[in-house]
């Protein structure tokens, strides 16, 4: 029992391990790509334009999901946990507004589909053509 | 009051005829809940605005807060925001206030401009010392963010980010008035209002990589006397001395703050440096020097921590300028009361440092709450100079070390 749980922990974790991330914007947002220092002074609310200097409408993934937690280590450096933490500063202190929580990767798409300004990130096996990748994590 | 009151009423009434149907309502909140104590009797620890403050038999109150904060939003480029917060007043007593109310205009992403009630940035985390989720400490070192009594700016201000190179800038300039509250300590009643006036300053914040700098300035005026000090100013002015009586007190007097932070965090290690300076014009308001150093490193949920932090009283703690000796002897034992008033206001405060231990515990976040965290630190006081430190009071001639333990928990919602 005790290998076949083993060979289970290590079957997802090699799953975790594939699955990529990807930051996506709008089609018709002009930046090319994003680096991933951009990405992370955006969600962690220090820069509020886009490299060109247009406005920024963040959407996030619910709580529960683990993209959330994989996506702020893999953007940021940091827990979940540190930008809620630091989003609470912001918000309290009325310099921002946080990240969009919705429900799920097709949610995601098509807030960013839907508006020129808005950022996302989802698995990268949901992409398709109603949005731009600007960084692959 | 009364100029906030009408400032509030003067930004609603400007965004009321603007409100359409795409207006959006939002609110969020923070709390914490908090016990401490110090193991000295006789001995408190408090900020000058506070009537009572942790003491040998413990308090739930001190550190304790509700914060509940709404903005309408009217367009992308208009919202409102008020802050209002339930916790213990100057006055002593537990009540609510608004802690910010202000209108704000963004015309572009990168720009805000706010009227109203705010939190000026006169140190790194001023305008955020209430949200204990978002803050290392259980509270701010009050080695620094003990040396500014006024915190709330009745004016405007605006928030500009810019890019120079590739540090991400943020310049914060303010103007207005605010209200210095003080409890009326004679009678344990009430609080004094002391009016300020032309309170300006500006923040600047740098951000590279995982490094923040920043610098603020800031001067401000006080409009009123303390009444505490009405008694000694008349008696001095009666005794011939007048020009002295004139540099005493708080009326007139001018409290420029320089502000230095850095603060490094890699996302596993942390590293926060403050210095601050207040000057002063007034013999009994003394000129002081802070700073501290505080280092963390998170494991997982857990983040210990550590601080160091010194105060300096850079003026002089004794006043010679009374000439005892040479008086007629009938005036004699008056000036010598007043001597001694003034060298007391004046060495009211010594240097001193402090060493503090912390856990900061991230707690899952379940149901309605957003967000938890448990806090416990110990904070081991050292006065110096044969003084009582920051202690706001002590046994007379009391100048040895104390600790502070305290517990937090911190939400939002």
């Amino acid at each position: 029992m005790r290998s076949v749980i083993a060979g289970l922990t290590l079957a997802l974790a090699a799953v975790s391990a594939n699955a990529d991330i990807v930051v996506i914007v709008n089609p018709k947002n002009p930046a090319a790509a994003l680096s991933a220092d951009q990405v992370s002074a955006i969600y962690l609310g220090t820069a509020t334009t886009f490299p060109d200097g247009s406005g920024v409408a963040l959407a996030d993934q619910p709580e529960a999901a683990g993209i959330r937690g994989d996506f702020y280590q893999k953007a940021t450096g940091r827990s979940a946990a540190q930008v809620k933490a630091t989003w609470a500063r912001i918000t309290f202190t009325g310099k921002g507004t946080p990240p969009k929580e919705l429900k799920s990767d097709a949610d995601v798409k098509a807030f960013v589909a839907g508006d020129a300004k808005a950022i996302g990130y989802i698995d990268s096996s949901a992409v398709d053509g109603s949005v731009k990748v600007a960084l692959k994590l | 009051m009364r100029f906030r009151t009408s400032l509030i009423a003067l930004a609603v009434a400007a965004v009321l005829p603007s409100v359409s149907s795409a207006v959006e309502f939002s609110y969020n909140g923070f709390t914490t809940a908090g016990y401490s104590e110090l193991d000295e009797d006789g001995v408190v620890f408090k900020t000058t605005n506070d009537m009572d403050g942790i003491d040998s038999s413990g308090t739930f109150e001190y550190d304790s807060i509700i914060g509940l904060q709404g903005t309408v939003k009217f367009s992308d480029e208009w919202s409102f925001t008020a802050q209002g917060v339930v916790k213990r007043e100057t006055d002593g007593d537990f009540g609510p206030s608004v802690d910010w109310a202000y209108l704000k205009w963004q015309p572009v992403s990168n720009l805000a401009v706010r009227a109203g009630l705010t939190r000026p940035p006169t140190f790194m985390f001023s305008d955020s010392i209430y949200v204990g989720y978002s803050n290392i400490w259980v509270r701010p070192p009050l080695e620094v963010y003990g040396i500014s009594p006024v915190y709330q700016l009745a004016g405007v201000d605006a928030l500009w980010r810019t890019n120079l190179g590739p540090v991400r800038l943020t310049v914060q300039p303010y103007y207005g008035n605010s209200e210095l509250k003080l409890p009326n300590t004679t009678t344990g009643e009430g609080e004094y209002k002391l009016d300020v006036k032309d309170w300006y300053g500006v923040a600047l914040t740098g951000e590279y990589g995982s490094f923040t700098g920043r610098v603020g300035y800031g001067d401000k005026q006080y409009d009123d006397e303390h009444p505490g000090l009405a008694t000694l100013k008349t008696s001095l002015t009666a005794l011939g001395y007048a020009d002295l009586a004139n540099r005493l007190g708080m009326d007139g007097n001018k409290s420029p703050i320089l502000n230095l932070g850095l603060q490094y965090d890699n996302g596993t290690q942390f590293a926060v440096a403050e210095y601050a300076h207040r000057g002063t014009d007034s013999i009994t308001v003394p000129e002081l020097s802070g700073s501290y150093f505080t280092f963390g490193n998170r494991f997982g949920s857990f983040t210990p921590y550590a601080t160091v932090a010194m105060l300096n009283v850079d003026s002089a703690r004794s006043n010679e300028e009374i000439q005892i000796a040479s008086a007629p002897a009938p005036l004699r034992p008056a000036l010598t009361a007043l001597d001694a008033s003034i060298d007391g206001l004046a060495s009211a405060v010594s240097d001193q440092n402090t060493y503090s231990l912390g856990l900061r515990y991230d707690v899952p976040s379940f149901s309605v709450l957003k967000g938890a965290v448990v806090k416990a630190q110990i904070d081991h006081v050292e006065p110096k100079d044969g003084g009582k430190g920051f202690f706001s009071a002590a046994p007379a001639g009391f100048s040895d070390s104390v600790n502070i333990y305290s517990l937090t928990f911190d939400f939002i919602f």
